[in-house]
């Protein structure tokens, strides 16, 4: 059975293989929508280990990630949240943009991240030592976050680093049209469309299209959508609000597609 | 008609999407100063005629620049009215006219429109090339080719073999260096063999050039947008013309004389379009009470305060605040870490949270107990206050901020005979015969601060406006937005930060109270005022005469206070060192800074506002 498609730009994978087999965690940075979560789901497939992704947010505590007592009838009963299941099954845990959530979940990922291993929750009073096979995953956006949610240097030095960032237009136009089917032409206009928007990234939005986009207006395409307004639907008006900002972007798709 | 003014903010955009940078236009009036219109190369940049029929002209006008711009042929072969810069400048237009039709298929039809235009734009004998000198026929002939005109009348075999050269320049893979071996193919073809254009640029200069080139005598002007400085008048010194443009002179007087109609095309007109001018104005008027400090009351709806959105086109602004003041940038980015943590607030009886609500819990025990309907919210949920903190720099415009920053060292300049050329009766800044760094002026220096917090408050995800004031006489209080609470930080909104520049007075009272207002619109638990200027409150008629310091300080220092009033919390920096002396009076509880050195502003204004915020 195929896995999940993910085509290697670089030595992205033997670093994460390496990592795995040292059990060290790994943080992926790099810009949204360019594949560090396909990567993932890609590498956890290749070794075999079960993924247990975590979507981070401003509301997401500790508490979701370990787990809490709920009632149940006139108990108490102890729910173990996603990274205790993880670390007590040998799971993959990937904590997707890491820094959305509140400063207590990174602390508590500390102690994971060093050579002990162990997970410590003080609800139950119980030190959990982590399975030889759980891996800690974080990824995070270092473009776009405020500087309130910036990564603070005694996480960001726990992990392995490997950066990500877009594609350039050929290897791109492979993504896109295994992805979604388009031809080759298609695919790479889609491309080209994509890489000189991303000259725009100072200019108020910082990370330009997405590979993500580009996708899914390839599906558009072959939906049977005029590839403009395909264009126009997944490019132009999901960057920016800027009526400029959308004008130029729709020049560069239209003098881009025949 | 489309006015270029209309179009240059997103064509500037679509520019820097295709090149990877910014890119400044220069304007021409007539369009027949720039390609396809043009009878000769034009200088370097991009030039864009001030009006044109539609968009999608002035698209494909700046796409076929952009290209030929970016292949680097100016390097190669400079732009002059040499018979070999001619040919090299019209091969690179045809290549660069296949390449938009390869590359950017979506552009081709439109290319199509503006060459068909500029072919219409020809006197209707230009293609009547058969009583013409061989060579000027032959420039015509390639010209009308590069138009897309394929049916040129011609059964010269030369002329037949020229048009096969050019056509070589089609070919997918031509390149700049493809055009100049082209050129030079070209010159062999007319027998004026060409020995590579450093030949040319070691002949005579540029001004015995002028005198024997007759078409290209007139300097090439161009201006950039962003209010016509005249510095930024690009003269058409003509390298390299030599010789060989000696011989086109000759080769065009032997066209005059056997066309006297000819409409022979002069150089770029000076530009005519203003910031102030065409620019589309968008004002709205707004009436304040002042306070007469004399008179011991208010003076209903006494000014006039005109708002204003300003528009620039500078697009490297902010890169250059933050290269310039890069480590402190780093420095307010690491203060701005300290900032207080926001308060988690404990939210009792959720359905969903970190910890069980014992009293919840038991009362819900209870009711299932007794048979009564349960409430399932039974958690404790912690929320996370938000910083909610909204700030407004007003910044000072009037014309005294346009004095240098920096006040030069009078040692540095030697001692000139001629009293005229003093550097001192003018100014040492002035001495153009020195190479000194541009003056950046006072506002120079407070554009840098405000920008560079402007900056680190949205990385930090607050909100905050920049407004520049000046005006004369209480019926014009200049209110400039650079950029409003409801703008998004972009391009645009840096670009119109940049273009505040040094106005008339300083009505500041006024100024404060539109701000307030502003500030009263706005919903944020903290309001922050910060006023930069330069000097006290002025005007022609702020107080019983021009010297009346008194009326315009109080007027002021009661606008602060009722802005205190209403819950906003004000603060003024000056860079007057007399500022103490009325400051003092009139800014609430000392909320004031008075800044001797100008340069220091940036780091002396971020200081002020971690302090405010309790860093």
């Amino acid at each position: 059975m195929d896995g999940p498609f993910y085509l290697p730009l670089a030595d992205e994978a033997s670093v994460f293989e390496a990592a795995v087999a040292a059990r060290l965690p790994v943080l992926l940075k790099g810009p949204t929508g360019c594949g560090k979560t396909r990567f993932v789901e890609h590498m956890a497939w290749r070794l075999g280990r079960e993924l247990s992704t975590v979507a981070c947010h401003e509301d997401l505590t500790a508490t979701d990630l370990v787990g809490r007592y709920l009632l149940s009838g006139d108990e108490t009963v102890w729910m173990d949240g996603p990274l205790t299941r993880s670390v007590r099954s040998g799971a993959i845990c990937y904590l997707d943009e890491v820094v959305e959530a509140r400063k207590d979940t990174t602390v508590i990922i500390h102690s994971l991240t060093d050579h002990r291993r162990v997970l410590p929750i003080d609800k139950t009073a119980e030190m959990l030592e982590a399975h030889d096979d759980f891996l800690l995953v974080i990824s995070y956006n270092p473009g776009y976050q405020s500087v309130l949610k910036d990564l603070k240097p005694s996480t960001r030095q726990r992990f392995v680093s490997i950066e990500f960032d877009y594609p350039d237009v050929e290897s791109e136009a492979v993504i896109v049209a295994t992805e979604t089917g388009v031809d080759h032409d298609t695919a790479v206009r889609l491309a080209r469309c994509g890489a000189q928007t991303r000259n725009l990234r100072e200019r108020g939005f910082e990370d330009g299209v997405s590979t993500r986009l580009l996708v899914y207006a390839g599906h558009l395409i072959m939906q049977g959508v005029a590839p403009r307004r395909a264009c126009e639907a997944a490019l132009v008006q999901a960057i920016s609000d800027d009526r400029d900002m959308q004008t130029a972007v729709a020049d560069i798709v239209d003098i881009i597609f025949p | 008609m489309i006015p270029l003014s209309e179009v240059q903010a997103s064509l500037s955009l679509l520019a820097e999407a295709l090149v990877g940078q910014p890119v400044t236009f220069a304007t021409v009036d007539d369009q027949s100063g720039c390609w396809p219109w043009a009878d000769e190369p034009s200088e370097g940049g991009v030039v864009l005629p001030a009006t044109l029929h539609s968009r999608a002209l002035y698209r494909t006008v700046l796409l076929h620049q952009l290209l030929k711009q970016a292949s680097g042929g100016d390097d190669l072969v400079p732009a002059g009215a040499s018979l070999y810069s001619r040919l090299f400048d019209l091969v690179e237009n045809h290549r660069v006219t296949a390449e938009i039709r390869r590359s950017f298929p979506g552009a081709s039809g439109d290319l199509g429109k503006v060459l068909e235009d500029a072919v219409a734009a020809l006197p209707c004998e230009y293609a009547q090339v058969g009583t013409l000198e061989p060579v000027v026929a032959t420039l015509r002939v390639l010209r009308l080719h590069t138009l897309g005109v394929l049916a040129v009348p011609d059964d010269d075999q030369r002329r037949t073999a020229a048009i096969q050269l050019l056509d070589q320049a089609q070919d997918t893979g031509a390149t700049s260096r493809t055009s100049e071996r082209i050129a030079g193919d070209l010159m062999h073809l007319l027998d004026r063999p060409h020995q590579g254009h450093l030949h040319t640029t070691a002949l005579p200069g540029p001004e015995s050039d002028r005198e024997a080139d007759g078409l290209a005598s007139e300097a090439t002007t161009g201006v950039s947008l962003d209010g016509g400085t005249p510095n930024e008048v690009v003269d058409g010194d003509r390298q390299g013309g030599g010789q060989l443009s000696s011989d086109l002179g000759d080769y065009e007087q032997a066209a005059n004389e056997t066309d006297d109609t000819e409409r022979l095309p002069s150089g770029l007109q000076l530009p005519t379009i203003k910031a102030d001018g065409t620019l589309p104005a968008k004002t709205r008027t707004f009436v304040y009470d002042e306070w007469d400090y004399h008179a011991g009351q208010h003076r209903s709806a006494w000014c006039r305060v005109i708002e204003e959105r300003l528009v620039g086109d500078d697009h490297e602004f902010i890169a250059e605040v933050r290269q310039r003041h890069q480590p402190l940038r780093a420095h307010i980015r690491r203060r701005m870490l300290q900032l207080p943590a926001q308060h988690l607030v404990r939210v009792h009886r959720s359905l969903d949270g970190d910890e069980i609500d014992l009293d919840a819990a038991i009362e819900a025990v209870v009711d299932r107990r007794s048979g009564a309907p349960v409430d399932d919210r039974l958690q404790i949920r912690r929320d996370r206050a938000a910083r909610d903190v909204a700030t407004a720099f007003l910044v000072d415009l009037s014309a005294s901020t346009s004095s240098p920053s920096v006040l030069p060292e009078p040692e540095a300049f030697e001692a000139v005979g001629d009293p005229m050329d003093d550097p001192m009766s003018y100014g040492p800044i002035w001495d153009e015969r020195r190479t000194i760094e541009p003056v950046r002026r006072v506002l120079d220096v407070a554009k840098d601060a405000v920008a560079l917090m402007a900056d680190a408050l949205h990385e930090l995800g607050d909100t905050y406006a920049v407004y520049g004031f000046s005006g004369t006489g209480r019926d014009n209080v200049e209110f400039k937005i650079g950029k409003d609470f409801g703008d998004r930080a972009s391009s645009s909104t840096w670009a119109s930060i940049a273009a505040m520049k040094p106005l008339r007075y300083t009505r500041m009272g006024p100024a404060v109270r539109h701000a307030a207002a502003k500030l009263g619109a706005v919903a944020a638990q903290t309001k922050l005022l910060i006023v930069v200027s330069d000097g006290y409150p002025q005007d022609t008629d702020y107080g019983r005469d021009r010297n009346d310091r008194e009326y315009g300080m109080h007027d002021t220092a009661r606008a602060l206070r009722d802005a205190t009033n209403a819950g906003i919390e004000t603060f003024c920096v000056t860079i007057d060192p007399a500022g103490h002396d009325y400051l003092r009076d009139m800014c609430p509880d000392g909320r004031y800074l008075v800044i001797d050195d100008v340069e220091s502003l940036p780091a002396e204004l971020a200081k002020l506002y971690l302090l405010t915020m309790g860093v």
